[in-house]
């Protein structure tokens, strides 16, 4: 959980999760690639080492000079292909120039025996076999050495008084899977053979949540993303919602607060169909982050007395509006979500091409507020 | 019976839709028939989406569940998608590889009778505005994931107008990323997030407004 503390950012994220009153909304920076772009470092050079790309957050984070937090130090492309079992092309590599940003390359690397194979199994076996031996050779390996960096990272971040709210990446088996058969097959597989898919999420869920929880917890990070993208309500029918997502993000959610970290729900795409449900999760303790494709007012309406809610100033605003555009965004935003409960964040990361002055102003719509 | 086959489809009981197309065939159903039977359940599908009661699952398990039974006909998806609603031509532009959204599209469009031109992903403005043509085609679908892409789009846009077919299409855009306002600003004709918007879009090109 973020503990209060002396610094007046920290606090501020504190109150605002706990649904007190501020002194100014916190904004938080979620610019993984934007801040190498906006620090003139190419993706490759961000990407080579967990410290550089550190040290553009820090810079960038100093470039807009009044925001409160980054939402995470560092970044790396093996965290994604860990996530979502897939292969990611990176920057400088395959075609890509050394500026260009990553891209993710679903290819359902998984099959239907798969199940069988976890079920039996277990999940941990199987997915370091598969991320090696149909990933790439070494991408499990490429991503514990990335993970294992996270203390140096955090030692800089502190060293250079920048505020974080998480380290680590927390998803549902449905994400997992979804990812590595690809969104329709998964979808066919949804309704084909429902009972298998489900006892290969229930042999999923024992320790799959410790490692990133025990890292979280070693080297004192506040709050861990528990992601959510095609497992969104707008994808889903109601049924396979109920039964696939919901039960296990809850139980993810239960076991973070019971490790004493903040959830910070990092939701993409729209769930505003299932905001209700989101009441029976811990009151004043989880962050609800929207990228903007969720009403992000009917969830101020609905769980606004239970959670705050972080975002959502649009990625297509922050790339292609004008700071007056992005100003008045956010200070609509700030008047009909805010003050209390709302960190002001893009919605999802902000896009790599946004312009330094959009970012800018979103931070100084949350100071002018 | 083709109600019971309308029906099945609705409610994604995918093996009594098999059922049911063999039913009807046996009993001397045409093809045709068969299939404006099953396009009825995929019309009623996207409505049941715009009203809020379905989402993309059922979008897309009722466009894999039509194709299986036109596989059952002996057909394959162009049987379906002959140009009776139109032809749009889809594509993920150039500097973007990402085609899961673009491949629910081209799905459900072409559940929903409009024949689909697909040029794959990272596709180069020129190749658009050739397939346009060569495809006699009124509708283009340009899709992306990464904001870095929407140049490509604009150039995209802006080729059609080169090569003096830009008042003949309707450009549509789509993705994550993308707006109404992104739309207007890249001079495309209309954006959407769901592969729905899709089918609404293309039927108003092509149809002048139901879709």
């Amino acid at each position: 959980m973020i503990a209060p503390s002396d610094d007046p950012r920290r606090e501020r994220l504190r109150k605002a999760v706990a649904l007190e009153t501020v002194d100014k909304v916190p904004v938080c920076l979620e610019g993984v690639a934007w801040s190498a772009r906006v620090t003139g470092m190419t993706l490759k050079t961000f990407l080579s080492d967990p410290l550089l790309a550190t040290q553009a957050n820090i810079e960038a984070f100093e470039l807009v000079g009044n925001a409160d937090s980054v939402n995470n130090p560092t970044f790396d492309v093996s965290s994604l292909s860990f996530l979502w079992m897939t292969r990611v092309k990176r920057p400088g590599y395959g075609g890509l120039g050394d500026d260009e940003p990553w891209q993710v390359e679903e290819s359902g690397l998984m099959t239907l025996e798969d199940y069988d194979a976890i079920i039996e199994g277990g999940w941990a076996p199987f997915q370091i076999a598969y991320l090696n031996e149909r990933v790439a050779p070494g991408k499990f390996e490429d991503f514990i050495k990335f993970v294992q960096g996270t203390g140096a990272v955090v030692e800089k971040a502190n060293a250079a008084s920048m505020p974080f709210l998480a380290v680590g990446v927390l998803t549902t088996p449905f994400e997992f899977l979804c990812g590595g058969r690809s969104f329709s097959q998964f979808v066919f597989d949804l309704y084909r053979t429902p009972d298998k898919v489900e006892a290969a999420m229930q042999a999923m869920m024992p320790g799959l949540s410790d490692a990133g929880l025990g890292l979280s917890a070693a080297v004192g990070a506040p709050g861990i993303w528990i992601g959510g993208w095609r497992s969104a309500s707008k994808m889903l029918a109601q049924p396979l919602w109920d039964r696939f997502v919901f039960p296990y993000m809850k139980e993810i959610i239960a076991q973070t607060v019971a490790a004493g970290i903040t959830p910070i729900l990092h939701l993409d795409s729209d769930w505003t169909r299932d905001l209700p449900r989101l009441l029976e999760l811990p009151a004043k303790t989880c962050v609800l982050s929207l990228d903007s494709m969720t009403d992000i007012r009917k969830a101020k309406e609905i769980v606004g007395d239970h959670m705050c809610i972080m975002g959502d100033v649009p990625p297509a605003l922050l790339s292609s509006g004008t700071p007056e555009q992005v100003y008045d965004y956010c200070s609509k935003l700030l008047t009909d979500v805010g003050p209390t409960g709302l960190i002001l964040q893009s919605g999802c990361d902000i896009p790599v091409d946004a312009p330094l002055a959009n970012v800018k102003a979103m931070a100084d719509a949350a100071a002018d507020a | 019976m083709t109600d019971t086959l309308t029906s099945a489809l609705v409610e994604m009981r995918e093996d009594d839709v098999l059922v049911a197309v063999r039913a009807a065939q046996a009993a001397g159903t045409s093809s045709p028939d068969i299939i404006a039977a099953l396009q009825a359940g995929m019309k009623d599908i996207g409505d049941k989406y715009e009203a809020g009661d379905y989402f993309l699952s059922e979008l897309i398990m009722s466009a894999e569940i039509f194709k299986r039974a036109l596989e059952e006909l002996g057909l394959d998806r162009s049987a379906a998608d002959t140009g009776t609603r139109g032809t749009v031509v889809l594509g993920t532009v150039h500097t973007d590889i990402h085609d899961i959204g673009k491949n629910i599209v081209a799905s459900v469009l072409s559940a929903n009778g409009f024949k689909v031109v697909d040029l794959g992903v990272d596709v180069p403005a020129q190749k658009f505005v050739d397939a346009a043509r060569d495809n006699n085609a009124r509708v283009i679908g340009l899709s992306c994931l990464l904001t870095t892409a929407f140049p490509a789009m604009q150039e995209t846009v802006a080729a059609f107008a080169a090569a003096g077919l830009r008042d003949n299409v309707t450009i549509m855009i789509g993705g994550g990323p993308v707006n109404s306002d992104l739309a207007r600003q890249l001079g495309a004709d209309g954006a959407g997030t769901s592969a729905q918007d899709a089918v609404i879009l293309a039927g108003k090109a092509v149809e002048g407004g139901a879709s």
